[in-house]
């Protein structure tokens, strides 16, 4: 390990000498109390390095010590269910150590090196593998089975043992011949944050993140590899739609980095997420969770790596084949670290001080997302999906990491502080929102669900938005100078606000509609529509509509179990039908 | 036996002060500074390189000169003497006592900067503190462990609503309720409202009041809310109080 001394410190910024040899990026312990830091420039042999941690006391003469490697994060089973800090470090584990204050310079493992894991190999002696094939699984909780993988360095080898049984993640669980060499492998590897973990093909993301959120699933789909930027202001519900979206997704893996967040924001998550029950297996969601958080007062530096740490560790369970929603609250937060480090380091700022390399930082961050073949010897796929929180100062979505975050997602799910007002949640603004997937997703759709999936969804959003329009005339002239064709567009559109986008998740079923069950409701309102607007045009009074039976039933239908509601809503249709014939009489 | 005393000041300019030839000073430290004329002033490292460290100067650099300056580093991070004998006094925004009396004697030094909170070590805040103001009490109920903003202007009440919270506010059925009030940049006549509303009341008995006027340097303002805030930490996780800060300004 190569030493060197520091020269000048600046906040999280510190310069050392006598660096020479040190390649970027590498990770450095700082001082007496080895605070950790990572290589950001080089220079003749001097190197600057931001410290992700307190640099109060650091003296120039205090050495230096480089690691020689990356910033990385160890994998292994015990990464699910841990909460973790910006550079992987358990906070449980610190706070253990430390006390309720973090203090500098804690060193806490990322895995428990002592715990023993039941593994069981997948493979026999003598067999092929090659790189990133599955040598044995480990259940690493109730609901995840955690698939230990050929090292990406190791192209191929013959196993020479393979051992069942209880292991801790440093024994040798396999040995491996590699050409002529053996190569001991053990549970425990290790990944650079900073470079996305290789895949052999990234598939187009043509199946839809399901998530039983109405108004998500049906008008604003998410695909599985996606991206989504969720722009939350204060008091908009941005917590409750994210917390729908890790329960309810069908995601195996969720991981969420507090980025910056408030402390008892954070709090609320590390208290809520493991009381919520995954509903779809009975157990704690904690079972598939993966926490990171770095509060607003936690060091800046550590806040610009945690989104990287968080990736890392879903690619890695992407490559072992699951599907991993990742979310990161807030991207806005992550930018602004960046522009404070950036600004220590004087370089020359962009717009509103934000480094100017703040666009390729973000689009890398985000294409890191996607579904993809892993490599291994078989057809293992994967995905990360990224939902990113945005949160614009003053809700201006104008400023230049908004406008970034939406260059390169591909959803955008409009929070709009409005509707919230007027109780309407989720409170996504229909008419900003927009999913570039409806294209790519509609396949599954229409071939798992409902041939005319995509032609009823337009429908409705142009109900919505012909709604808007007569909205303004209401305004100039009143609701009663309205045609009777208008009156039905209001009415058909009032239906799809209230009945169709707005969703209780506190409701028992209403918190979670499936699919097929979301197909059916939007078919039976805008047939309830189409009948409006038939009646109305025929010269019919449409003050007699009000009295429709047939309006309750379909406010109902979003509470209907899930078990019955094909039955239920074929009735509800059939009565509606019924009811229209005898108002026409 | 602290540090060796410097006079090489080499450049004053605006709040800060450029101090070659030193060794072994770290960066945030606390700096000692007696002018020609021998007042003292106190300083914080704010960049530090080879044989020269970037300081900046609390008390403001007027009367600093580049010859008579000497400069003495402390080794130490800006600390505040923490005790249960603040209760009930005044001090400025660097924590001198302005209220007439002797420094109280401190019990223990603090890091002002302090550490942060590990999320992992939090409880959610549920319960309340009740002010007495209804719209607060009622409508935007202040949370113990949480923050709650107050938006103002010029020439709107803020600070006699500030002192009326400080006044009223308590924790229903628990004793140990403590106030540490925090002004910054306020005029003499406010600093003279507080400390005669705090007197006159009684609240200060169970208050710590820092008070940071509009004509001290703007620098000290920085130090101010981490004093407030360091002695509040103080009182509430060693001596198991719920505290109430109140940080307000003109």
């Amino acid at each position: 390990m190569k030493e060197g001394k520091i020269y000048n410190v600046a906040g999280p910024v510190v310069k050392a000498k006598e660096m020479r040899g040190a390649k970027m990026y590498d990770l450095v312990r700082v001082g007496e109390e080895g605070l950790i830091g990572e290589i950001i420039e080089l220079k003749e042999d001097t190197a600057t390095i931001q410290v992700y941690e307190d640099t109060t006391g650091l003296k120039p003469g205090d050495k230096v010590i480089n690691t020689g490697m990356p910033l990385s994060v160890e994998l292994a089973p015990g990464l699910i269910t841990s909460i973790y800090d910006g550079i992987q470090r358990p906070l449980p584990d610190i706070m253990e150590k430390s006390g309720d204050f973090i203090a500098r310079g804690v060193e806490a493992e990322a895995i428990d090196k002592k715990k023993k894991w039941e593994f069981k190999p997948a493979v026999k002696e003598n067999e092929h593998v090659r790189a990133g094939d599955v040598l044995g699984t480990v259940q690493e909780t109730p609901v995840v089975e955690h698939r230990i993988m050929v090292p990406l360095d190791i192209e191929e080898g013959v196993v020479k043992s393979i051992s069942k049984g209880k292991h801790t993640v440093e024994d040798t669980i396999a040995v491996l011949k590699v050409g002529k060499k053996e190569v001991k492998i053990s549970m425990l590897q290790r990944w650079p944050v900073r470079i996305g973990r290789p895949f052999r093909e990234k598939l187009p993301p043509t199946l839809p993140l399901i998530n039983g959120q109405r108004v998500f699933d049906t008008f604003f789909p998410m695909a599985k590899g996606g991206t989504a930027a969720i722009p939350g202001g204060f008091g908009t519900g941005k917590t409750v739609s994210q917390h729908q979206l890790a329960r309810w997704s069908d995601a195996d893996i969720i991981i969420y980095i507090g980025c910056g967040e408030r402390g008892n924001e954070m709090t609320e998550v590390l208290r809520d997420f493991p009381e919520l029950k995954d509903p779809r297996t009975g157990q704690p969601l904690m079972n598939r969770t993966i926490l990171i958080a770095n509060t607003s007062n936690m060091p800046v530096a550590a806040r610009e790596a945690s989104v990287y740490t968080g990736i890392t560790l879903a690619e890695y369970y992407r490559d072992m084949g699951y599907d991993v929603a990742l979310m990161a609250d807030s991207t806005s937060r992550w930018a602004e670290a960046l522009r404070e480090i950036s600004g220590r380091l004087e370089e020359m700022p962009g717009e509103e001080g934000y480094p100017a390399y703040l666009a390729s930082r973000l689009a890398g961050f985000y294409e890191r997302a996607g579904r993809i073949k892993a490599i291994c010897s078989n057809d293992r796929e994967g995905s990360v999906s990224i939902i990113g929180a945005v949160s614009p100062p003053g809700g201006d979505f104008s400023e230049p990491v908004t406008q970034n975050t939406l260059r390169i997602v591909k959803v955008f799910w409009a929070l709009d502080s409005d509707l919230a007002d007027r109780r309407h949640f989720p409170s996504i603004n229909w008419l900003r929102s927009y999913s570039l997937y409806l294209d790519r997703v509609r396949g599954w759709w229409e071939s798992n669900v409902g041939k005319d999936w995509l032609e009823l969804r337009n429908k409705a959003m142009a109900l919505l938005q012909r709604e808007d329009e007569l909205q303004e005339i209401i305004r100039l002239v009143g609701p009663d100078a309205l045609p009777p064709s208008d009156k039905a567009v209001l009415e058909g559109a009032r239906t799809i606000r209230e009945d169709f986008l707005q969703q209780n998740a506190y409701h028992e079923i209403d918190t979670f509609c499936p699919a097929g069950k979301q197909y059916e409701m939007l078919r039976i309102m805008l047939k309830f529509y189409e009948l409006l607007d038939k009646f109305a045009s025929s010269g019919h009074d449409f003050d007699r509509t009000k009295d429709l039976k047939c309006r309750a039933a379909i406010a109902r239908m979003k509470t209907v179990p899930n078990e019955e509601w094909e039955k239920r809503f074929k009735e509800i249709e059939k009565e509606m039908e019924k009811e229209f014939k005898e108002l026409e009489g | 036996m602290e540090g060796i005393v410097y006079t090489t000041v080499s450049e004053v300019s605006g709040p800060l002060m450029i101090v070659e030839g030193i060794k072994d000073v770290g960066y945030g430290e606390v700096v000692r500074i007696t002018t020609s004329e021998g007042e003292k002033r106190l300083g914080q490292v704010l960049e530090v390189g080879e044989g020269k460290a970037v300081i900046q100067v609390f008390e403001g650099t007027r009367g600093l000169d580049t010859k008579g300056t000497s400069v003495q580093f402390t080794g130490k991070p800006m600390e505040v003497g923490v005790t249960t004998e603040m209760m009930g006094r005044i001090f400025s925004g660097v924590g001198r006592p302005i209220d007439g009396s002797p420094p109280p004697i401190p019990e223990e030094m603090r890091d002002v900067n302090g550490s942060p909170i590990n999320p992992s070590a939090r409880e959610y805040p549920r319960d309340p503190i009740q002010t007495g103001i209804s719209t607060i009490d009622g409508m935007n109920t202040l949370v113990r462990g949480q923050k709650l903003p107050i938006f103002s202007g010029s020439g709107l009440p803020h600070n006699t609503i500030a002192a009326q919270i400080a006044r009223q506010a308590k924790v229903r059925g628990q004793e140990n309720f403590a106030v540490v009030f925090c002004a910054m940049g306020i005029t003499a006549e406010e600093a003279d409202f507080f400390m005669h509303d705090f007197e006159e009341t009684g609240a200060i008995e169970r208050s710590v009041l820092f008070l940071n006027l509009a004509d001290n340097p703007a620098i000290e303002r920085l130090i101010a809310p981490k004093m407030a805030l360091t002695v509040a930490e103080y009182f509430a996780f060693d001596k198991g109080m719920h505290v109430l800060v109140i940080l307000t300004e003109t």
